[in-house]
C-alpha cells in the first residue's frame, strides 16, 4: 500500500504548476506526462490487486534503524558539501572521510587515516595539477 | 578503391610514433576519467580539451579520439564493479553487469565488455569506411515525427522489459519524463517547474541525477547492508577469464549489437543510449530464459557494449559527412574540429582527407589500444572490489561530489545529487528500476522537442505521427514491447502444456 501511497503523491506533484494560460505549446507535453504518470499509478493499484500477499511482502520495509542510518549519512554529507567551498576541497574531504571510514571501519583508526589523506591528496593531484579542474582552495592558498 | 588508397594513406598519418604516442595518452586519460561516476566521454572530452591545445590538428583530434574511447569504456569499468554507470550509455551494463560482479563473475563482465567493444567498434569503423555517405542519405529521411516514434519506443522498452513490474517500470519513465520538464522551456521561453530558483532554470543535469540515483543511493544501500553485517567482500569465482561457454553465448549478442548500435548510431541524436536499450531488449526477447535477465546473464553485457561502441563508429558518419553531430560527444569533437578552424561535411572529405582518414584510422588503432590497454587490467581493476567497504564507499561519495563538482562548479548540484540519492534509495526498497528514469530523462527534452516539432510542421494534426512507414513500424514495436510483459506469462504457461507441438506465433 505503501507504492500506492508514493504513486499518488508524484500524481500531485506533477499537476503544471506555472499558470500559462495563452501558449498551448508548453503544456502540452507535461499534460501527456501527467496522463501517463495516472496510468501508471492505475497499473500498478492492479498489479497489486492481483498479486499474491506473499509478494507484496517481498519488498523492504523500511525500518527504523535504517531510517535513522539514512538521516545520518544524508546530514553528514550535506555539511561535506556545505563546507566544501568555504574550508576547501582538502581539509573537508578529508573530514568528511576519516569521520565515516571511523563509523563503518571501526578500530583501524591508522588505516582510515591513511586513507582518507591519502585519497584527499591523490584527488588533488590527479584533478587540480594534472586535469586543471577547479576544486575549491578554501582558506589554504596554494 | 579510391577509399582503401585513402586508408592507406590515413594509416600511415595514424601509425607515425607520435600519433601513436597520443592513441596510448588519450585512451589511458579516457579510461581513467571515464571511471569516475558522472563523467562521461562528453564531459571527458571537454576535460582534456586543454591539453590539446599546443598540438597538431590532426595529432589532437587523434588523441580526442583516444579519449572518446577510454571513456567509453571506463564508463562501462564503473558499471560492472560498483552500479555507477559513468554515463547513459552504460546505464543498461549496469544492469546485468552489476548482477554479475555480485555473483563473482566480475572478472568475465569486464573482460567480455572490452571485447565486445573491441569487436564492434572495429567493425563499425569499416562500415564507416564503407558507407558513410550512402549512410548519410537515410538518416537525412529521419524527421521529428519520427524521432520521436524512436524515443518512444526506446522508452516503452526499457520501461517494459527491465525490472519484474510493467506499472513501475513506466512510474519511472514517466517520473523522468516529468524532470525532464524542469527549466526553461526552449520554444516558448517560458520557465517551467523552477519555483524561481536560478540555478533550475538549465534543468537538471543528467549527471547530478545518475550519480545521485546510482552511485549515492548505492553507498547507502552498501553502508546499510554492512552495518546489518549482511556485507560480504564478493569473492570472484572461477576463472579470471571468460569459461568458452560464456564466450558461446556473447557472440550472436556481439554481432547484434554491432549492427544496432551502428546503424543508430548514424541517426543524430543520443545514438550511443538507444542503441544499448535496443540491444538490451533484443538480446531479451531473443533469449530461451528472459526473466533471468538482471540477474547476471552475460548476453545483457555483451550486447549493449557492442552497441554502445559501435555507435560511436555510426555516430561518426553524420559527424564526417554532414557535420552533424550524431550524439553529445561528437558534438564536443565538432566544437574541437571548429576550434581547429576545421569545417565538417562533405567538403572535408575532399578538401582534408588526410584528416579524415587519419583519424578513421586511429580510431582502429584506439581500438586495438584499448583492448591491450584494459585487458590485463582487468585484474587490476577488480582488485577494488576487495577495498573494504567501509573505505571504498565513502570514498565513492567523495569521488561523485569532485564529479559533478568538476562540470559545473555549482555547489547547488552536490545537493540536488544528494537529494537523488535518497530517491534512489527509496526506490531501491519499493523495487522502483531506475534505469527507466534516468534514461527517459536523458531523453525527454528532445523527445518533447521532436513532438512539437512534429505538431508543428503537421499544424496540431496528430495524424503526422501514422503518416510514414518507419514511423508506424516503431508504433508498433513500442506497442509489442508493451504487451511483452504482460502477456508473456500466458504465453509461457501456455507453450509449456503444449511443449510437444511448437506453438506458432
Amino acid at each position: 500500500m505503501l507504492l500506492v501511497a508514493g504513486g499518488y503523491l508524484y500524481l500531485t506533484l506533477a499537476l503544471p504548476t506555472p499558470a500559462l494560460a495563452d501558449p498551448l505549446g508548453p503544456q502540452i507535453f507535461p499534460m501527456l506526462v501527467c496522463a501517463g504518470l495516472f496510468l501508471s499509478a492505475l497499473l500498478l493499484v492492479v498489479e497489486l490487486w492481483r498479486s499474491s500477499s506473499a509478494t507484496r511482502q517481498a519488498t523492504e520495509p523500511f525500518d527504523r534503524r535504517s531510517l535513522a542510518l539514512l538521516a545520518g549519512i544524508t546530514a553528514w554529507t550535506a555539511l561535506y558539501f556545505f563546507t566544501f567551498e568555504r574550508l576547501g576541497f582538502l581539509l573537508s574531504t578529508v573530514v568528511f572521510l576519516y569521520a565515516l571510514m571511523t563509523v563503518f571501519n571501526p578500530g583501524r583508526w591508522g588505516i582510515n587515516a591513511a586513507c582518507a589523506i591519502g585519497f584527499a591528496l591523490g584527488a588533488w593531484l590527479l584533478f587540480v595539477v594534472v586535469l586543471s579542474v577547479r576544486l575549491p582552495q578554501g582558506f589554504l592558498s596554494f | 578503391m579510391d577509399a582503401f588508397t585513402h586508408l592507406l594513406a590515413g594509416f600511415s598519418v595514424a601509425a607515425q610514433p607520435i600519433n601513436l604516442g597520443y592513441v596510448f595518452l588519450g585512451c589511458l586519460l579516457g579510461t581513467v576519467i571515464g571511471m569516475l561516476p558522472g563523467i562521461g566521454p562528453a564531459a571527458g572530452i571537454a576535460l582534456l580539451l586543454p591539453i590539446t591545445y599546443g598540438i597538431e590538428p590532426t595529432s589532437a583530434l587523434i588523441m580526442l579520439c583516444g579519449i572518446y574511447y577510454g571513456a567509453m569504456y571506463g564508463g562501462s569499468t564503473t558499471s560492472i564493479l560498483i552500479n555507477t554507470p559513468g554515463e547513459s550509455s552504460s546505464v543498461m551494463t549496469a544492469l546485468d553487469g552489476y548482477a554479475m560482479a555480485r555473483g563473482g563473475r566480475a572478472g568475465a563482465a569486464l573482460a567480455i565488455a572490452a571485447i565486445a567493444s573491441f569487436i564492434a567498434g572495429t567493425a563499425s569503423v569499416v562500415l564507416l569506411s564503407l558507407l558513410a555517405i550512402p549512410l548519410a542519405g537515410f538518416a537525412l529521411k529521419f524527421g521529428p515525427a519520427e524521432y520521436f516514434t524512436l524515443m518512444l519506443f526506446a522508452m516503452t522498452s526499457v520501461a517494459a522489459l527491465t525490472g519484474a513490474s510493467l506499472a513501475r517500470g513506466l512510474l519511472a519513465m514517466f517520473l523522468g519524463l516529468m524532470l525532464a520538464t524542469v527549466g526553461i522551456d526552449l520554444q516558448s521561453g517560458q520557465q517551467r517547474y523552477t519555483f524561481d530558483l536560478p540555478e533550475l532554470q538549465d534543468g537538471i543535469g543528467f549527471i547530478v541525477v545518475v550519480v545521485g540515483l546510482f552511485a549515492i543511493a548505492e553507498v547507502f544501500c552498501g553502508l546499510e547492508d554492512h552495518l546489518r553485517g549482511r556485507a560480504e567482500i564478493i569473492r570472484l569465482s572461477g576463472r579470471l577469464w571468460l569459461t568458452r561457454d560464456e564466450w558461446r553465448r556473447s557472440r550472436m549478442p556481439i554481432v547484434r549489437g554491432t549492427g544496432i548500435g551502428f546503424f543508430k548510431g548514424v541517426l543524430p541524436g543520443a545514438g550511443a543510449t538507444i542503441a544499448t536499450i535496443l540491444s538490451y531488449s533484443i538480446e531479451r526477447m531473443l533469449s530461451p530464459t528472459p526473466e533471468k535477465f538482471g540477474t547476471g546473464m552475460i548476453e545483457g553485457v555483451a550486447g549493449p557494449e557492442a552497441a554502445n561502441n559501435a555507435s560511436t563508429g555510426g555516430a561518426m558518419v553524420p559527424l564526417l559527412t554532414l557535420g552533424v553531430p550524431g550524439s553529445g560527444s561528437t558534438a564536443v569533437l565538432l566544437a574541437a574540429f571548429i576550434m581547429y578552424g576545421l569545417q565538417p561535411g562533405p567538403m572535408l572529405f575532399e578538401k582534408r582527407p588526410d584528416l579524415v582518414w587519419g583519424l578513421i584510422a586511429s580510431m582502429y588503432i584506439g581500438n586495438v589500444v584499448l583492448l591491450i590497454l584494459n585487458l590485463p587490467l582487468v585484474g587490476l581493476f577488480v582488485r577494488l572490489l576487495y577495498i573494504p567497504t567501509g573505505l571504498l564507499l565513502p570514498m565513492v561519495i567523495s569521488i561523485s561530489a569532485i564529479g559533478i563538482f568538476a562540470v559545473n562548479g555549482n555547489i547547488f548540484e552536490l545537493y540536488l545529487a544528494l537529494g537523488f540519492g535518497v530517491l534512489g534509495y527509496a526506490f531501491r526498497k519499493l523495487a522502483i528500476p531506475v534505469a527507466p528514469l534516468v534514461l527517459s530523462l536523458v531523453l525527454g527534452g528532445m523527445m518533447e522537442q521532436s513532438f512539437r516539432q512534429a505538431m508543428t510542421i503537421s499544424g496540431a494534426d496528430p495524424g503526422v505521427f501514422v503518416k510514414s512507414p518507419i514511423c508506424i513500424v516503431l508504433l508498433l514495436c513500442s506497442a509489442i514491447a508493451l504487451s511483452v510483459p504482460l502477456l508473456a506469462p500466458l504465453f509461457r504457461r501456455f507453450t509449456a502444456g503444449r511443449s510437444a507441438m511448437p506453438a506458432a506465433r
